[in-house]
């Protein structure tokens, strides 16, 4: 009994807390129709600020409070409301999402930059652990702190006075109004714009309190866990909520508390389950999730067509892409020429991501599911085959085989298909945090456990024995592929045949099915299409992908632990390949080799700069630069809402000017050619032919573009059609 | 004659809100069926329940004598039914042409019917509809009044033994309009095409129309030939609360 009124006092706390979280994201999704991401980024934030202030610069507890949550976060809100989430209207729902993820993944760049996250960050709980009342219980003494009573008010509070502001009150009224129709409301002397930034500033204060109170929870500010405790907790509580009741969703919010608090606390207290109860602490949540989402009422069938999007995504013709695909298998062969063997291993791990990302492209490009955890589904694929398809004597000669990747490629397709059943009833917002909840179900709970766990009936285990699994080289027939450049250029031959696939795929009759089926379900399914199989069968052929791609890529990185496969890492690669065009097989390649290439390039070199000129001061350093580096993605990911297509469609309208051009595609490619062979006999470094491969790439476009202006060459047809090139 | 589409006792009610009451009627095989009421009057509810997106708290719907009460859309599709949206639901990636030859190869993989050559039925189509010279242009970039012909010519594409047109003139022009009613009227009388026509342009209704059933929120006011609508005096009031002459 004591036990229990202990658990039932810290999961009402912790419950009340993730309530405040989760009604504040449900404020703002009312209001501008945007499911923010970034919200327990921001809950996360504000706990930093907050022990920056009352820990280092030893402001007064109250004063740092009322500044962080009251000042500081409602103005943030407010301008991330201004300049981003405004612009977001008449973009899908993979955009949205993606947006709102890069601010999250930009938050939790900064929270990294700012505080040194492999020390700790403890704030005092307020009135300190002595503010507590005494009782006493079945020969024990149980404790109610000031602070979770202090705690269980403010949420309760603030709870009520939203639901008073929404329906008692004319600006709540107003807001409710916004997302319905912002015109009406504007015809009737509404200011929409002005209704949803207010709400977006209270939604921010909702979310900063939640965020340091449970700061002080926790004892210890950690940006991971915090970030992922606040995104699955307060999803969870808002989408018992449906996004539109506070009641529900502070039942929900204390409802996942108490669950949280029983599970752990009552699994901790037996010595067989103390292994597990860690776990239990997010998985808890994030099943509630996937529970949740499938019993909510289901969507009814209905296009995406009511307001035409804004995305245009041009399919190249086969010749096209034949021609793309070996113009890149020259380029890399010439590039692994000059590379050393680090970089080529780089490179080779930024290929096999943008076949994981090739996933998405078919997925969501095609068929319009939207899937935050590809990085799972690749690590499904890894395991299996690392478990069950390794031949030879042991390391170093031990390689794995091909039935080993047929058969991860199997399991995944197996795993794809379940996930995709229940998908069957959701679609975009709902879907993705039904593939969040599995991505982070996966990375918390099954891949944590380093002991050995088999599926029954299949006998194919899932696990990391030991916390590590050291995957192979691959033996394909009687070729081992050991050096990183055989793994670089046959995860290239691979990704230009699947990649051709694909385009081949969605000129097919099976392809405008899947894109009829994004644009309008309910068209499709009234022409005779059973949806049905067409979704399992593209979940279990992006899985198949995913699959082949996870083996690669923990091949190309040797070593891999359970944080290889975080969904935070899944997020920065579903954003990548948004930002380069989830429509086309080139925004899976940017994607890909950007995120396992271009930004652990930058910041290796930051990185190296910042040790060995670490007197620069510190304002200006060569670690300011790394961590800008890193913000890099997040921000273009930020930048999305401008230019929903994704860049690659930009970059090729840019260099159109240069094939329509012959002299100055002729000086390019001599350019190119010189800087080349310099590289290639070791006059200088690789470094300079980076170099001039950048300013060569941003002066040659300029010149074309410049000389087609002064009418010397022929122009272009401007024609959105000739968009060709974005293979 | 034998009714190709009944709808027997179908109601439908939202949360509490009644949208549909008790409504039964009937189409028949080559002809033209109209289904006019005034906003708010069901109509695109019954269209939503005849083609199964719309579960009915009760009612039977049947297509040649067969129930297809329990069916889902995809299968109701199969027995010959297809649809045209007051909302557009384009293929809005795809052309003009991508979204007529879409629905062919869906309709070919059925296994209903002869198969056909989905290239040459497009072409054959888009000519009946006068939609070749934008025959490679994105359904995006379409204005409104010729979307809406291009969901027409995808409905055809599937060979239907029964076509619903969901305010298939709207943002047409006199003319256009004038010319798409001559054609519909051709397309039934030469090839046996049945069609449920949802309209708001009474006077095409009552030109094109063999026979009219009036909904008023919810329920079913009156059914019967043009003049008969024409001359009851209820749908007058109810409708249009207007003078008869404007029918």
């Amino acid at each position: 009994m004591a036990n229990f009124i202990v658990f039932l006092i810290a999961g009402i706390t912790s419950g009340v807390l993730f309530a405040l979280a989760a009604s504040g994201l449900v404020l703002t999704y009312t209001t501008s129709g945007i499911f923010n991401f970034a919200h327990g980024g921001v809950a996360m934030l504000a706990a930093f600020v907050f022990y920056q202030m009352t820990q280092v610069w030893m402001w007064p507890t109250w004063i740092a409070f009322v500044a962080v949550c009251f000042v500081l976060a409602p103005l943030f809100q407010v301008g991330i409301y201004r300049l981003i989430m405004r612009r977001l209207s008449g973009t899908s729902d993979i955009t949205k999402i993606v947006v709102t993820i890069s601010l999250m993944l930009a938050l939790f760049g900064l929270a990294q930059w700012g505080w040194d996250q492999s020390s700790l960050h403890s704030i005092p709980i307020f009135w300190g652990a002595e503010g507590e009342w005494t009782f006493h219980l079945g020969g024990r003494d149980i404790y109610l702190q000031y602070f979770q009573v202090f705690s269980v008010v403010v949420a309760l509070f603030l709870g009520i006075a939203l639901s008073v502001l929404f329906k008692r009150t004319r600006v709540g009224i107003a807001m409710r109004a916004v997302v319905d129709s912002p015109d009406l409301l504007k015809l009737n002397g509404g200011v929409p714009d002005k209704v949803a930034a207010l709400s977006w500033a209270i939604g921010g204060s909702m979310a900063a309190v939640a965020g340091v109170l449970i700061g002080q929870v926790q004892g210890n500010v950690d940006a991971t866990s915090l970030t992922i405790l606040l995104i699955t907790c307060g999803v969870t509580a808002a989408m018992i909520g449906r996004l539109r009741s506070i009641p529900m969703t502070v039942f929900g919010g204390v409802l996942i508390g108490l669950e949280m608090s029983f599970f752990s606390g009552y699994a901790s207290l037996h010595p067989a389950w103390t292994s597990w109860s860690p776990s239990f602490g997010i998985a808890i949540p994030v099943m509630s999730l996937f529970v949740v989402l499938l019993v909510l009422p289901q969507d009814r069938l209905r296009g995406a067509s009511l307001t035409r999007l804004r995305e245009r995504f041009v399919v190249p013709t086969m010749k096209t892409s034949w021609v793309a695909a070996g113009s890149m298998l020259v380029f890399v062969i010439a590039l692994s020429q000059i590379m050393g063997s680090a970089d080529t291993q780089t490179l080779a791990s930024g290929m096999a991501l943008s076949i994981i990302a090739l996933s998405l492209t078919m997925l969501t490009g095609f068929a319009g599911e939207i899937n935050l955890a590809p990085i799972s589904f690749g690590a499904i694929g890894a395991i299996v085959a690392y478990h069950h398809g390794l031949i030879g004597p042991g390391y170093p000669d031990q390689r794995t085989s091909m039935w080993g990747i047929f058969l991860g490629i199997v399991a995944t397709m197996i795993v794809g298909a379940v996930v995709a059943v229940p998908a069957l009833r959701l679609r975009g917002l709902h879907l993705a945090l039904a593939t969040m909840a599995f991505g982070i179900f996966m990375s918390v709970f099954i891949l944590s456990f380093t002991g050995v766990v088999t599926v029954p009936l299949l006998h194919i285990q899932l696990s990391f024995v030991g916390g590590a699994m050291t995957v192979p080289p691959v033996k394909f027939f009687f070729w081992s592929l050991v050096s990183p450049k055989a793994q670089l250029l046959s995860s290239t031959v691979l990704f230009c045949l699947l990649g051709v696939g694909l385009i081949a795929l969605r000129r097919s009759s099976y392809g405008r099915r899947l894109v009829a089926m994004k644009d309008s379900p309910a068209a499709t399914a009234t022409l005779g299409q059973n949806l049905m199989w067409l979704k399992i069968s593209a979940f279990m052929f992006s899985s198949a992908l995913a699959a082949v791609g996870g083996v690669l890529y923990c091949i190309s990185l040797g070593s891999v632990q359970t944080s290889t496969f975080d969904i935070l890492f899944s997020f920065a690669l579903v954003m990548g390949t948004v930002v380069g065009g989830i429509g086309s097989v080139s925004g899976a390649l940017l994607g890909g080799v950007g995120l396992g290439v271009g930004l652990t390039a930058i910041q290796h070199t930051f990185f190296n700069l910042a040790n060995a000129h670490n007197d620069f001061g510190q304002l200006v350093s060569w670690a300011t630069a790394y961590h800008l580096a890193a913000l890099l993605p997040a921000t273009i990911g930020i930048t999305l809402g401008g230019n929903p297509s994704g860049s690659v469609a930009n970059i090729v309208e840019s260099y159109k000017p240069i094939i329509k051009d012959l002299p100055v595609l002729i000086g390019t490619l001599f350019a190119l050619g010189v800087a080349y062979v310099l590289t290639l006999s070791h006059v200088w470094g690789n470094w300079w032919f980076v170099f001039c491969f950048g300013i060569i790439g941003i002066i040659s476009p300029a010149v074309a573009g410049k000389r087609m202006e002064g009418g010397q060459a022929s122009p272009p047809q401007s024609n959105n059609v000739q968009l060709e090139m974005a293979v | 004659m034998t009714n190709l589409l009944d709808v027997s006792n179908v109601s439908v009610s939202f949360r509490g809100t009644k949208a549909l009451i008790d409504v039964s009627f009937d189409c028949q095989a080559g002809q033209i069926t109209g289904l006019i009421g005034p906003n708010g009057a069901g109509k695109t509810t019954m269209f939503n329940v005849i083609s199964g997106l719309l579960k009915p708290t009760s009612g039977k719907i049947l297509l040649d004598g067969v129930d297809l009460s329990k069916a889902n859309p995809a299968k109701r599709a199969r027995q010959g039914i297809s649809r045209t949206f007051q909302r557009l639901e384009l293929f809005v990636s795809l052309t003009v042409r991508e979204n007529l030859v879409v629905a062919g190869e869906i309709r070919n993989s059925l296994g209903r019917g002869e198969k056909f050559d989905v290239a040459n039925e497009a072409d054959r189509v888009m000519a009946l509809l006068d939609l070749t010279d934008v025959a490679d242009v994105d359904v995006a970039a379409l204005p409104t009044g010729r979307a809406r012909v291009v969901e027409v010519a995808r409905a055809l594409m599937t060979r239907p033994k029964l076509v619903l047109l969901d305010e298939p003139a709207s943002g047409q022009s006199e003319e256009e309009t004038e010319r798409f009613g001559e054609l519909l009227r051709k397309m039934v009388d030469d090839s046996g095409l049945s069609v449920c026509l949802v309209e708001h342009d009474v006077p095409l209704v009552m030109r094109l129309c063999d026979r009219i059933h009036v909904l008023n929120f919810g329920e079913l006011l009156a059914s019967g030939t043009p003049d008969e609508i024409r001359q009851n005096t209820a749908v007058a009031d109810a409708y249009l609360g207007a003078p008869e002459e404007t029918i």
